[in-house]
């Protein structure tokens, strides 16, 4: 296979949400048209409401 | 991905997202079943959500590297790859150039490239050039088979998720973890997962043996059963058996596949992700080379084999090896392109519009040909790519094709092809894939075993209950990680004389007790239901948001319902000649088989339309197939926008 070449154009260092009981309750939003790279807590409520687990 | 789109999102808006989450079990070794995710995106086929359970070990590593969930939005204006490294506790994205589209190198470059020392720790993500000029694109998910040596995959295969992701210029997402235990997911009670799953494996490996021997022959040993009950499909559904399935059916495989013990996850006791060492494709890019082939299971033996006319297993092996490489589909690749050979034969299209191609039922090299046409973006394979529903309205507008037969053999509902079982005597199925919330995908509502083989629904009332209860398990399944096979595939011994066969209630028990050892909710057999009503009705609520989601959407082709053709009827005389006199009190003397033809198509399409009465009902439905206020508010799911949803839509 002919060599391919990878351009960092974005990195981001955050710290390892633990898993606790099966969740980590965050989830990892990536926008691929600006880079954007976000890391949010999963709402409880939400997390009640529409999945009972 | 509610959050994300709105009403008027398509699938190549930016706003689009592909979803992926692996759920509070899943990424738990040993258990069966343990290591799915499940991927969501608007289909570019169906307009609607579509969502895949799919193995390989990504969705449990990006859970390990801190994320529940996944969201990827956006378009890049050059191809990206995304790491997201739990190990390092970093995420990078990188433009890539000169990296092959061909998802076999691809996968085995990128996990090469971001641990060479330790592959095992490295899952991939990726489509394949098809993926780009097609909306039948999957996505492979890789794992690293240590004793071969080499990259493996699973595919979230329906809808058209890689054609999205192709879309977005992703050219592949990696994740990176370590050391994977039992305590990874850090269960509430240790002790009582560690017992579960002792239970449930060692059930698993003392019956796989004796029932489908999954360990040997995958999804395969399913050709056998479902050509004895007559539904197999072949020639675009069109019957149901074949006097040559024997040679695509397990025992054939059984002596093709490469011995040993594989999972997509690790340690899962099912093994049946088999694969084809040293095997030699004879067209395209890899015409003579050896390479190996992750497959087939059932799916792609009946799709891209029986439905084609086709009953040649290399020719098989060849069709899944380049559909996952090229990113395609295999399901709707099968049935699309047995849809083209129907047409081709009936005259609807001609060599003319096809490129001078013959595309009779049995053609291999020219069915192999439309997928390299996919991958390079050219000819007629470009037409096939946009799956059924748009070649039906090309086939009319360009062609002139009759529309009416069209609509009657093309086997896609919602947009979506159909899945690989022949439903036309199974009203169970025709429900559960009329009214499966994102097209007739069997892995909704997989009703054609218990009716047709176990017959575990003989009433009416019985088919519309299960119509209830099944899809909401399977979404279970979905919601926490785990796959559908360890529940109902292999059961236990005594399984036919507990009260309620059809639901494997040990096994339904033992995942009460996994959930509850992981999560520290003490949960009950009976608890796992209501997990999912709320979840499935918010899906089919999700629908309606895209202008879809109503009685009129859950329509079929008359093909899944009952003969369209005299061939058809008369292959089947007796039982339609016995159905007609003895269940609907007709007097067929006389009657010509078109006739017969007609009144039995009056009398199935009555019966479908009623079991969608009944199973909204069941459902708490309107009879338009709409959540009523009183489900949703019962389910908690009436946020403000979903009742003003529902008030658009004259449900108040």
């Amino acid at each position: 296979m002919a060599d391919f070449t990878l351009k960092e154009i974005k990195s981001l260092k955050y710290n390892r949400p633990e898993i606790s009981k099966g969740y980590t309750d965050h989830s990892l939003h990536i926008n691929v048209s600006s880079s954007d790279i976000n890391i949010r807590p999963v709402e409880k409520e939400g997390q009640g409401k529409i999945y009972r687990g | 991905m509610w959050n994300s789109v709105s009403g008027d999102t398509k699938w190549n808006d930016p706003e689009n997202a592909i979803c992926i989450a692996s759920g509070p079990l899943g990424g738990t070794p040993g258990y069966p079943g343990g290591g799915k995710s499940i991927v969501t995106t608007i289909s570019p086929l169906t307009g609607i959500p579509i969502d895949s359970n799919v193995g390989g070990y990504f969705g449990p590593y990006k859970k390990f590297a801190g994320f529940d969930v996944l969201e990827l939005t956006g378009k890049s204006d050059s191809e990206v790859i995304i790491l997201i490294d739990g190990i390092e506790s970093t995420i990078k994205i990188y433009e890539v150039s000169g990296l092959t589209d061909d998802s076999y190198e691809l996968s085995m470059a990128l996990t090469d490239y971001f641990d060479k020392e330790k592959p095992v720790n490295i899952s991939v993500v990726s489509t394949g050039s098809a993926a780009k000029n097609t909306e039948l694109g999957c996505l492979n998910f890789t794992w690293f088979d240590a004793k071969r040596k080499r990259v493996r995959y699973k595919q979230a295969g329906r809808g058209g998720i890689g054609t999205v992701f192709a879309h977005k210029n992703i050219k592949a997402v990696v994740a990176r973890w370590s050391t994977v235990s039992m305590k990874t997911n850090q269960p509430a009670d240790l002790d009582a997962l560690k017992n579960v799953t002792k239970l449930h494996a060692g059930e698993i490996n003392t019956l796989d043996p004796k029932q489908n021997r999954m360990a040997l022959v995958g999804t395969t040993h399913l050709v056998p059963i479902m050509n004895d009950h007559d539904c197999l499909p072949v020639n675009n559904f069109r019957y149901g058996m074949h006097p040559e399935s024997k040679v695509i059916g397990e025992e054939v495989y059984e002596h093709i596949f490469d011995k040993g013990f594989d999972g997509c996850w690790r340690g899962c006791a099912v093994a049946c992700a088999h694969g084809v060492k040293d095997f030699v494709p004879f067209t395209g890019p890899y015409k003579g080379q050896k390479v190996f082939v992750d497959g087939p299971e059932y799916e792609t033996v009946a799709g891209c084999g029986s439905n084609l006319g086709v009953f040649d297993p290399f020719f098989i092996l060849e069709m899944n090896f380049y559909c996952d490489t090229y990113g395609l589909d295999t399901i709707s690749i099968g049935t699309g392109i047995a849809f083209v050979m129907e047409c081709f034969e009936m005259g609807l299209i001609t060599k003319e519009h096809t490129g001078g191609m013959d595309l009779s039922f049995g053609n291999r090299l020219n069915a192999l040909e439309l997928l390299h046409q996919m991958a390079r973006g050219e000819g007629f394979g470009v037409i096939v790519g946009k799956g059924i529903r748009k070649m039906k309205e090309i086939f009319a507008s360009d062609f002139g094709a009759d529309a009416a037969i069209m609509q009657d053999i093309g086997m896609e509902s919602k947009g979506l092809e159909f899945s690989e079982y022949m439903t036309k005597e199974s009203l169970a199925q025709q429900g559960g894939y009329g009214m499966a919330l994102k097209g007739p995908q069997h892995d909704e509502a997989w009703l054609i075993f218990l009716d047709m083989v176990h017959n575990f629904m003989p009433t009416f009332e019985n088919k519309a209950e299960a119509l209830h209860w099944f899809p909401m398990f399977r979404t279970w399944f979905g919601l926490c990680g785990l796959c559908k096979l360890p529940w109902n595939d292999i059961v236990p011994e005594d399984n036919r004389e507990t009260k309620e066969p059809a639901k494997v209630i040990k096994h339904v028990g033992w995942y009460a007790d996994f959930f509850s050892s992981v999560t520290g909710r003490k949960v009950k057999p009976e608890d796992l239901i209501p997990m999912s009503e709320a979840v499935y009705n918010f899906q089919r609520l999700f629908n309606l948001k895209m202008g879809y989601g109503t009685r009129e959407h859950d329509t079929l082709p008359y093909r899944s319902m009952g003969p369209v053709t005299v061939d058809e009827y008369l292959s089947r005389q007796e039982r339609y000649d016995t159905a007609l006199t003895e269940k609907h009190g007709v007097d067929i003397s006389g009657m010509t088989v078109e006739e017969k033809v007609a009144q039995l198509r009056k009398f199935r399409e009555e019966q479908y339309e009623l079991l969608k009465d009944a199973v909204y009902e069941r459902r708490g439905w309107t009879p338009n197939g709409i959540p009523t206020v009183a489900t949703v508010k019962r389910l908690g799911i009436d946020f403000p926008d979903v009742m003003e949803l529902l008030k658009s839509h004259g449900v108040e």
